[in-house]
């Protein structure tokens, strides 16, 4: 068995009326680059603080390293925390910041000195120990916090959005960084974000929270691929959510009647007249202006160009249930068909990209 | 025209623009400020005279009896003991103070604080005038020790050190209060979380990042509270009487015996004891360290 270095057990948190966690229970495997996804008020960042000592679970237990944790405060626990505004102490120059921690712990001052070099060697800021945080760019109080959590070698390190606070190109080239640090360190890693790519980009797994509770826990690949809800498939950008019914069962496929149209999808276990939800990565949708045996009816509302794509926004279905779709056309020739607003199309894909998600609540 | 370039005229356009804002409040303070103070300034180092406000007589020895004679010397020992005693007690009683008043929501924190302005609005002769009749020989304090039996006589607690401290604090511990939990409440609570997930408990927290980064409203605080204990008059006349005096009673008796160049001269000593006590207080409080420079 793999060794855990954070595990919460039906850890519950509420704000008044508001449950912030709902009996949550999770591992973290060491070394692991844990991702917690999820809009504002998910529950993710309580999640975080809980791990980290700031907010008190109503109940359930937080172990790190196999200890229990829960009544333990933040001091005594063995994490370091990257915070969004990275928070460096504006007083103390960079090497003190980096050295707080080892102060802390009694640390004596030739080894501080030494520590802290290697410390801010390894985030390439050698030579910037004086400097105050004030007189740093952005990327460089990132990695300076990155480098004072991190000194302490501890059991794990939290991330609070660590890459909101900075500008597009520069977060792109942070997510490398963080990450080539984390596989240095072998460091169990928890990173809270909202930002599906930084996600999907970073973590060996990610956690979908939705109202406090995780609504899918997979690689990136599994959660972007085959989202389990109606929920984590909105989230992941997968729009197309639509319902419908089995028709027929022929061997392993099996062809669904979304209303607007029939479609082809993998055997579900679902059996023929049953009520199914399904979705449909819009770069998987194709379109075309001939109607056929299979494909959803549906007119164009807008075409919007983006570069490699093109997104189609369209409707589908009757007055009274209409289904909004998007299809992703990738732009490769000048001869790609120019889809007109209002024409009518036909949406097809092929039975693997239609996914199935588990039932509305 | 063709002499200035379009930025030029621009810049010069905004130079008048902000001229005419700035310049009533500028002529003002010079008018009625600086100049008189220069003024005062050359008077302090001419001869006084009996018929006229001063002689026109180059002279050092208004500043040369003042740090010579004892009795000045003694006042101006006194002076700054009064303003350092109720500077440090200000200090300790606002700070837990203005700690528990930062940790509310905004909302009630707003309403705390102007409900400490209430005090102020009630003016300093009156306030006074309210320490006499408890502190006075027939005052409520007297009375209530008498009446227990726990005094014989009345104490003298009027016009006396401790008389005149207590009637500065309750004027100027608003003022401290307020300056420091503003401070407080602008710390971000990721610099004291920071803190505590690198191993530091609650009061190395407080010791090495919530205390300095109050430093802003613990300068404020001091030199305001500084600045008023130094200067207040009506407190100290009334509470300290003729027998306790400090350094603006001096310069106010002085005028009213028509020593003008004494009188200016003492003025000057008091601004240069606010100007040193101010110095003191920001080497000491460093609040420029907040912005990540060097003391």
């Amino acid at each position: 068995m793999t060794e855990v270095d954070v595990s919460l057990r039906a850890v519950r948190k509420s704000y008044g009326d508001v449950v912030a966690v709902a009996d949550l229970t999770l591992d973290i495997p060491r070394g692991a680059f844990f991702s917690l996804l999820g809009p504002s008020g998910c529950g993710k960042t309580t999640t975080l603080r809980i791990v980290a000592g700031f907010a008190r679970p109503d109940c359930g237990d937080v172990l790190i390293r196999g200890q229990r944790v829960t009544e333990v405060p933040p001091y005594r626990r063995d994490y370091g925390m990257v915070f969004q505004n990275f928070a460096l102490f504006p007083h103390m120059s960079i090497a003190d910041n980096v050295a707080f921690g080892l102060r802390m712990r009694r640390v004596d001052r030739g080894s501080i000195k030494r520590q802290v070099s290697e410390s801010l060697a390894l985030v390439k800021l050698a030579g910037y120990e004086h400097r105050f945080p004030n007189q740093l760019s952005g990327g460089q109080q990132q990695r300076v916090a990155l480098a004072r959590a991190l000194v302490l070698r501890p059991a794990v390190l939290l991330l609070d959005e660590p890459l909101g606070a900075l500008d597009a190109k520069l977060r792109e080239e942070m997510q490398v960084e963080i990450r080539d640090l984390q596989r240095q360190f072998a460091i169990s890693t928890i990173f809270v974000t909202h930002d599906q790519d930084e996600a999907l980009t970073m973590s060996d797994a990610v956690a979908v929270m939705n109202h406090g509770v995780i609504e899918q826990l997979g690689t990136p690949r599994e959660v972007f691929e085959r989202p389990r809800t109606e929920f984590v498939a909105r989230f992941m950008g997968a729009g197309n959510i639509m319902e419908g019914r089995v028709v027929a069962t022929n061997g392993a496929v099996q062809t669904l009647d979304l209303g607007a149209g029939s479609v082809r999808a993998r055997d579900s276990g679902k059996r023929s007249g049953e009520r199914v939800l399904v979705t449909v990565r819009p770069e998987n949708v194709s379109l075309a202006r001939e109607a056929g045996d299979l494909g959803v009816r549906a007119n164009v509302v807008s075409v919007v160009y983006h570069g490699a794509t093109t997104h189609v926004h369209l409707v589908a279905g009757p007055a009274d249930a209409v289904m909004p779709m998007v299809a992703h056309l990738p732009n490769r020739s000048a001869s790609d068909t120019e889809w007109q607003r209002g024409e009518t199309v036909y949406c097809r894909w092929n039975e693997e990209s239609t996914i199935f998600l588990a039932d509305r609540p | 025209m063709s002499v200035l370039t379009d930025k030029q005229r621009l810049s010069w356009r905004r130079y008048v623009g902000e001229g005419a804002v700035l310049g009533p409040p500028l002529v003002f303070f010079t008018a009625c400020f600086i100049l008189p103070l220069l003024y005062l300034f050359v008077v302090s180092f001419l001869e006084p005279s009996q018929v006229e406000l001063y002689e026109k007589q180059l002279t050092i020895d208004n500043y040369g009896r003042v740090v010579t004679d004892e009795f000045y010397l003694m006042i101006i020992g006194r002076t700054l003991l009064a303003t350092a005693l109720v500077l440090v007690i200000s200090l300790l009683l606002a700070y837990p103070a203005a700690m528990v008043i930062a940790r509310f929501e905004p909302k009630w924190r707003i309403r705390m604080l102007a409900l400490l302005l209430f005090p102020l609005m009630v003016s300093n002769v009156v306030r006074a005038y309210g320490w006499i009749s408890i502190l006075g020989r027939r005052g409520i304090a007297n009375t209530i020790l008498l009446d227990l039996g726990f005094i014989e006589a009345p104490l003298a607690l009027l016009y006396s050190f401790n008389a005149v401290v207590l009637g500065l604090l309750t004027i100027l511990l608003p003022y401290m209060i307020i300056s420091i939990a503003n401070a407080l409440a602008a710390i971000d609570r990721s610099y004291t979380e920071a803190a505590e997930s690198l191993g530091a408990g609650p009061f190395r927290t407080f010791w090495h990042v919530t205390l300095p980064l109050s430093s802003p409203g613990v300068a404020s605080g001091c030199l305001i509270v500084f600045f008023l204990a130094l200067s207040a008059y009506v407190t100290i006349s009334l509470l300290g009487g003729p027998r306790f005096k400090l350094l603006v009673s001096l310069v106010f008796d002085t005028v009213v015996t028509l020593q003008w160049p004494r009188a200016a001269a003492l003025s000057f000593i008091l601004l240069l004891l606010a100007l040193a006590g101010g110095a003191v207080i920001l080497a000491l409080t460093r609040p420029q360290r907040v912005r990540g420079r060097r003391a």
